[in-house]
């Protein structure tokens, strides 16, 4: 039996689709990138509503300065871990302008967002301890899970009553828990009850750990985030997050007040044995977290063009995540159904992301907007014109003579 | 029985104190996780297909990792205990899944 061998399914699947549609909507080809907004793929110009980039801030001018500067002066890379190599003056500004704008102790800067969470939970949940999660919660958190050892509990996705019943049967245990969710859930874009699961915790006792890469600079009258919005950042002891959305880049970080945080910089693997950030990412990610904070503007515009694209697919028919937000989620009956619907897009030069099983929550196959404050209120008008097309394909019924039948 | 007890010197005295109940209850409880697992399980089995200890949930019926987990939430409800998702890679049959999940039982109750 050779290596490659378990991954003969993936062949199989890889065949299947590029017969179905003639192209890998895992592997999408990015010919050219015009704005933050805009890209070339296949020959075809294509308005981008699939990137995370929910303020706009890859192309910002302030932002490109930023990270040139830091270029011109401090080189393309760090060439090491900081562990190892020490840490550059940007590195240790942006933990303090985070650990500020968050109003916490101590912030850990990392190379991705995914590290961050691998990191975080693999150093805090080891073996013997328990981590009780959202049963949504994103492959990161799972793969910390994993890779500390720690007994990990599920609870059903957005359901506190859920997580106070496992927490009490857990009965001293529950002490130490460590409590994970995601702020804003990066499949459907539903938000997380942070009340609610604040009270479990406070009931039962535990540590809460909230990802809110989704939601930092998108949700929140500053931009902190799902527990400012709930009112419940006192209740909550660790907030990870991501430069790779809302902020631009690329990176992540965890900060809290609680001083153990320090320590977990020495005994975080993710954090010592790989490269840390590059100084254009950091200083481009310093001017955009300043952006962040002096320009709500982005954020309603943000939330204005999230309102017009949900309201517009769900007046057309089609079935929408729960609840409004820059995520925004259309429902499709199938794989296949959604295999042909995303090309469909493609085809009409709007670029989405097609989410299937398992990366799915309950199985269901789907197509996943992100919207942008650079989105023009054209794009999005565009966005909808493309969806209004391809009714027959989703089976909306009432959408035009050729009702597909399946 | 024994795999239950081990590494649980309390529950294993019990068993020898009041060997006759204690093994009666054991077989029960244990038959009665299995009839649960297979009331999970049933949506999955094809056709004429009958559950066994043996049958093999990902092989034979079709089950991807996410939906064991399902599963385990499921059971967790019915015995009120705590079913860390980590049993999941030792999981290979319906038996598996029962024993993992009676273990578990004698070790919370």
């Amino acid at each position: 039996m050779g290596i490659f061998d378990r991954l003969k399914s993936i062949a199989a699947a890889r065949e299947d689709v590029g017969q179905m549609i003639g192209v890998d909507p895992f592997n999408v080809p990015l010919e050219r990138i015009i704005s933050a907004t805009e890209g070339q793929i296949h020959g075809r110009r294509t308005i981008l509503a699939g990137t995370n980039n929910y303020l706009g801030l890859t192309f910002n001018e302030e932002c490109i300065a930023a990270a040139r500067a830091a270029l011109e002066h401090e080189g393309t890379g760090t060439t090491g871990s900081r562990m190892a190599n020490g840490s550059f003056s940007g590195h240790l500004a942006l933990e303090a302008e985070l650990s500020e704008f968050f109003g916490r102790r101590s912030t850990i800067v990392f190379s991705t967002g995914y590290l961050a969470n691998l990191g975080i939970i693999a150093t805090l949940a080891s073996p013997g301890e328990v981590v009780v999660l959202d049963a949504d919660c994103h492959a990161s958190i799972y793969d910390g899970c994993r890779m500390g050892g720690a007994d990990v509990i599920r609870f059903r996705h957005n359901d506190a009553d859920d997580l106070a019943k496992r927490l009490r049967r857990l009965g001293d245990r529950a002490a130490n828990a460590l409590i994970v969710v995601e702020g804003l859930y990066s499949m459907l874009g539903d938000f997380a009850p942070l009340e609610q699961i604040a009270a479990a915790k406070r009931e039962y006792g535990g540590y809460l750990l909230v990802d809110e890469a989704h939601s930092v600079g998108v949700v929140g009258d500053m931009g902190r985030g799902v527990a400012e919005q709930a009112g419940v950042e006192d209740d909550v002891d660790f907030i990870i997050g991501t430069f790779s959305k809302s902020l631009g880049a690329t990176g992540g970080f965890c900060t809290s007040n609680l001083p153990g945080l320090d320590l977990v910089r020495y005994a975080c693997r993710p954090y010592i044995f790989t490269a840390s950030p590059a100084p254009s990412i950091i200083a481009s990610t310093r001017k955009a977290l300043s952006i962040l904070r002096r320009q709500p503007d982005l954020r309603e515009r943000l939330w204005e063009n999230a309102q017009r694209l949900y309201e517009g697919l769900r007046e057309l028919g089609y079935t929408v995540g729960p609840q409004p937000s820059p995520v925004v989620a259309i429902l499709l009956q199938s794989r296949e159904q959604a295999l042909t619907f995303w090309h469909g897009l493609m085809e009409r030069g709007i670029y989405v992301n097609l989410m299937l099983p398992p990366a799915t929550p309950n199985g269901i196959s789907l197509v996943r907007c992100s919207v942008s404050a650079a989105h023009t209120p054209e794009q999005i008008d565009a966005i909808r014109e493309a969806f209004a097309d391809l009714r027959d394909i989703a089976g909306i019924p009432g959408a035009g003579e050729a009702v597909a039948s399946r | 029985m024994c795999r239950a007890a081990v590494g649980r010197p309390p529950g294993w005295v019990i068993l020898h104190v009041n060997t006759v109940i204690s093994v009666n209850g054991l077989m029960k409880k244990y038959q009665e996780i299995l009839n649960e697992v297979y009331e999970g399980l049933a949506p999955f089995a094809k056709g004429e297909m009958e559950l066994s200890e043996d049958t093999e949930l990902v092989s034979e019926l079709g089950l991807d990792s996410m939906q064991v987990m399902e599963l385990l939430l499921t059971i967790e409800d019915r015995f009120d205990i705590s079913v860390p998702v980590n049993i999941v890679p030792d999981v290979v049959t319906v038996g598996d899944l029962a024993r993992q999940i009676h273990q578990l039982v004698q070790n919370q109750s």
